[in-house]
């Protein structure tokens, strides 16, 4: 008797079985994991409403002056100009002066001039300001076209520039540009964009970038300015909290940065 | 940090597995005896595509990135050279001369010395530090940026669990973002 094709049967069979119930306990371990997050967003929840009653004594008092630029992240999709003006209002009563605003797709910087006329606390951060205490909000809009794109322009500039001099040769181990090249041949590429009243968003380095989107990832920020920018998630944009935002800040005061700033 | 020691215990998990290891990273600031060793371990080991690892050495971001404009810079020199030496009677096609003479962004990306390896999907950051540091801020655009309370010498296989199973919770968000990129 032939008992081959029973066996492939047999073993077939046990082998979709198996897939289906590793499958289950996959899932099952998922589920188990959304439940800890949930628990764990109702403790913050209720952390961030302690903390906006000011009942929490070690949030009370902010050394806000560390924090002399702050940058948001935006997730794209979950872009709502309403919860933006909403968090520059918080962040203006909190005293921080000079923030980014960023989103991949460049929806912030299309409700550029929306967003000012709204929120008359700020106003538009130009290339060579000085992050000096000023009575209004400065702010700056910038997407992912500022970031790898504007290293692309910023190559072209300077490969344009010294293929002109001359000093490019063809002997590897010398270095022809350096940082503060590269770092000028940006602002130059910043001051392209401003005829079309667009800062270019080569500004300075902030100290901290707050992320509001489902995942812990900058998305593109220019990379060139977040060398040693304190990283912070904040969850998505429509459950923002105030309290959440005291946290972060908090949580960065008391950072010790290991560079001499 | 890089010392001859590494180097043997590295080449001799490499003689008993089939990993290929890569340096990433100005290796013209090791020294000779390092650097020789160091690409001598790649070419043993090219080869193996299974499993890849990939040292960074003498590595920041912000140097890649300047790194990888000179080199775009020298090779579109050359190119732009000999398109000139060779090409003489082409001078009325002006606008397609610029295009080509222009360096765009994967030409960039190229020239890394990250490109021997793809984005990374997760960036893990152990000792409590919510920063990069100058450490692949330009390929960790579309990457979960973890960061573990735990100090490297304690890290082990279920802080890795967890960081695995933080991303798969949001692995559609992930693909979705890497997908508009393209």
């Amino acid at each position: 008797m032939d008992f081959a094709k029973p066996k492939r049967m047999l073993y077939y069979w046990i082998h979709q079985i198996v897939n289906i119930l590793l499958r289950l306990m996959w899932h099952l371990l998922h589920v188990t994991i959304h439940l800890c997050y949930f628990a764990i967003n109702i403790a913050n929840a209720l952390e961030s409403h302690l903390i906006s009653k000011g009942l929490l004594r070690r949030y009370k008092s902010l050394h806000i002056s560390k924090l002399q630029y702050l940058a948001i992240v935006i997730e794209s999709e979950d872009c709502r100009t309403s919860n933006v003006i909403e968090l520059l209002q918080w962040l203006a009563d909190l005293g921080v002066k000079h923030v980014c605003l960023y989103d991949k797709e460049g929806i912030l910087k299309k409700s550029k001039d929306f967003i000012l006329e709204k929120f008359d606390g700020a106003t538009l951060f130009q290339e060579n300001d000085v992050l000096l205490d000023q009575p209004l909000m400065t702010l700056e809009f910038a997407s992912f076209s500022d970031g790898k794109e504007a290293v692309a322009k910023a190559a072209n500039v300077l490969f344009m520039k010294y293929l002109k001099s001359g000093s490019i040769s063809s002997y590897q181990g010398e270095q022809i540009f350096t940082e503060s090249q590269m770092g000028e041949a940006l602002k130059t590429v910043g001051l392209c964009y401003l005829s079309d009243l667009l800062v270019g968003g080569n500004g300075p380095e902030p100290d901290l970038l707050l992320v509001y989107g489902p995942a812990r990832c900058h998305l593109g920020f220019p990379a060139w300015r977040i060398r040693y920018t304190e990283i912070q998630h904040m969850g998505p944009l429509k459950s923002m909290k105030y309290g959440s935002l005291i946290k972060a800040i908090y949580k960065f005061t008391m950072v010790q940065q290991n560079y001499g700033k | 940090m890089v010392s001859t020691e590494c180097m043997t215990v590295l080449a001799k998990i490499a003689k008993h597995h089939p990993i290929k290891v890569n340096f990433a990273g100005n290796l013209e600031l090791l020294n000779a005896e390092l650097r020789d060793e160091a690409r001598k371990l790649m070419g043993a080991t090219a080869e193996y595509s299974k499993f890849i690892v990939t040292i960074c050495v003498c590595y920041c971001c912000t140097d890649d990135i300047i790194h990888s404009v000179e080199e775009s810079s020298r090779k579109k020199h050359y190119y732009h050279s000999y398109i000139e030496d060779s090409h003489d009677d082409d001078k009325d096609d002006d606008d397609k001369d610029d295009e080509r003479h222009m360096i765009k962004l994967v030409d960039i990306e190229k020239n890394m010395y990250m490109a021997v390896t793809p984005d990374p999907d997760i960036l893990i950051r152990t000792g409590d530090k919510h920063r990069l540091s100058n450490f692949l801020q330009w390929q960790t655009c579309h990457s979960l940026l973890a960061s573990l309370s735990t100090d490297w010498p304690e890290i082990g296989v279920w802080h890795l669990v967890k960081v695995v199973l933080d991303f798969q919770q949001n692995y559609d968000y992930f693909v979705r973002k890497r997908l508009q990129r393209l």
